[in-house]
């Protein structure tokens, strides 16, 4: 009879006390408990922004990221980036910023409670870093090589996104009749490479012009220096930048300011 | 009149009332698990019919409580999902409620392992029956924008733990701990919850 007692017992206890978890006292603590580490300027022009978990609530984590506004307080679907934890950190990278603009950035995490918030932080003047082209040409001119004459830039036509590619052309009355620029993403700082595919991706740049009966096309994989150095205007070099004409090689050189 | 004052009034004037055993418990009920996410713990009481150990380690009873919950915050901070062209978004909402009460009835039958003269330890168990009377607003655009009025039946059960000290032949006082589950049809869940406390039974023979 004692040894059934016990069994009973243990039984009872058993099944009051398991089976399900005690509320927490503070119910904040259900919640994912996260905070806003760093936002920091890239070379590139781009922020990346770094999170960590301090704890995932009562319950795993389901969704996590951030948000940025230039509003002082960004809420989670404001330029929402999702991204994934890598031990108890989590990071993502926001670009075309507005450089006359003030930034706010912030970590939510989501569970199977509910969601927060961590810190916000904030950015101003977010620029890339100048890059600085191993030659300096005087500004807006250009020689297509071959011993033509340097020549003066008469006109410099404004970028205008064609369906995916930033596009604009110059035009000299002394040397070539029209350069035509044509980006695969939006000017801005950071050195684009040279293809000769008339459909630039990302970073990439499709440099031709036209001379009278001479037509050219910079080679692939020459380097494009593109410099911020206003809100939306662009400081462009290109050094010796190879292109073929009949069997022969020739070198390109420019430098302009683009006005976006 | 309603169903769940008809059984009140039965439990507590029908023919058990014959046998002459009243009893009241005044507890703290602590819901567990997402319950206890969503409401406060409070205290009720339960009042109703309970036989005595007299002559036997087995009794039963019958009784009834109202809770009257309260949430925790006053909204809570809810997300849903959206996929579309622009791919998926996490969407911020919220969620208050306005009322949460729930009616219950029990039969329960407990089991005396201890029983002595005027002590006895117990453990039983039985079932819950009642509604629940919900109201709240859930609002996350555009994947849920709600508002529910309205509440569901109620079944479960629940196990306990129990001491009671008789101080005389017609009073016993105990304290009990129960451990419920019980699902509540709509809006539909299964919720947890513990409950302690201090009962009286009164024998009018």
């Amino acid at each position: 009879m004692k040894k059934k007692s016990y069994w009973i017992i243990f039984i009872s206890v058993l099944t009051l006390t398991s089976s399900c978890r005690k509320a927490l006292k503070d119910v904040n603590d259900y919640f994912p408990k996260i905070k806003t580490v760093s936002a920091s300027i890239q070379n590139d022009g781009t922020v990346l922004v770094e999170g960590e978990i301090d704890s995932e609530g009562a319950a795993a984590i389901e969704h996590i990221g951030f948000c940025c506004s230039t509003s002082q307080n960004p809420l989670m679907l404001a330029s929402q980036i999702t991204t994934i934890v890598k031990g108890t950190k989590f990071s993502a990278i926001y670009s075309g910023f507005d450089y006359d603009s003030v930034y706010y950035f912030r970590s939510w995490a989501t569970n199977h409670y509910g969601y927060s918030y961590g810190n916000i932080l904030s950015l101003d003047s977010i620029e890339a870093y100048h890059v600085y082209p191993p030659c300096t040409n005087t500004m807006n001119t250009v020689s297509e090589g071959g011993g033509q004459p340097l020549a003066t830039y008469t006109t410099v036509g404004t970028p205008v996104n064609n369906i995916g590619y930033w596009e604009f052309a110059a035009a000299t009355y002394t040397g070539p009749s029209s350069v035509n620029f044509s980006f695969g993403s939006n000017l801005t700082t950071g050195i684009y490479t040279t293809t000769t595919n008339t459909s630039p991706g990302s970073g990439e740049a499709h440099i031709s012009f036209n001379d009278g009966f001479i037509s050219g096309t910079l080679n692939s994989g020459s380097s494009v220096y593109v410099n911020t150095i206003g809100s939306g205007i662009y400081d462009i070099s290109i050094c010796s930048a190879p292109w073929q004409y009949n069997s022969s090689t020739f070198y390109f050189n420019t430098r302009l300011t683009v006005h976006g | 009149m309603r169903p769940f004052l008809k059984i009140t009034f039965f439990i507590l004037f029908g023919s058990n009332i014959a046998l002459g055993q009243i009893s009241v418990r005044l507890f703290n009920y602590r819901p567990t698990g997402d319950l206890g996410f969503v409401m406060k713990p409070l205290f009720s009481a339960e009042i109703g019919y309970q036989q005595s150990f007299d002559g036997s380690r087995i009794r039963g009873g019958f009784s009834l409580t109202y809770l009257h919950m309260k949430p925790r915050m006053d909204v809570f901070p809810v997300t849903g999902l959206l996929t579309d062209g622009n791919g998926t978004r996490v969407l911020p909402g919220e969620q208050s409620f306005q009322k949460y009460n729930l009616g219950q009835l029990f039969a329960d039958m407990d089991f005396a392992f201890v029983k002595q003269k005027n002590f006895n330890v117990f453990m039983g168990g039985g079932i819950i029956i009642g509604a629940a009377s919900v109201e709240y607003k859930a609002n996350v655009p555009p994947v849920i924008v709600e508002t529910y009025q309205g509440g569901g039946i109620l079944g479960g059960l629940r196990f306990r733990l129990g001491t009671e000290y008789l101080v005389n032949d017609n009073i016993g006082i105990s304290f009990t701990a129960n451990r419920n589950i019980f699902l509540v049809a709509d809006p539909a869940g299964i919720f947890w919850a513990n409950d302690y406390g201090i009962g009286m039974r009164y024998s009018f023979d």
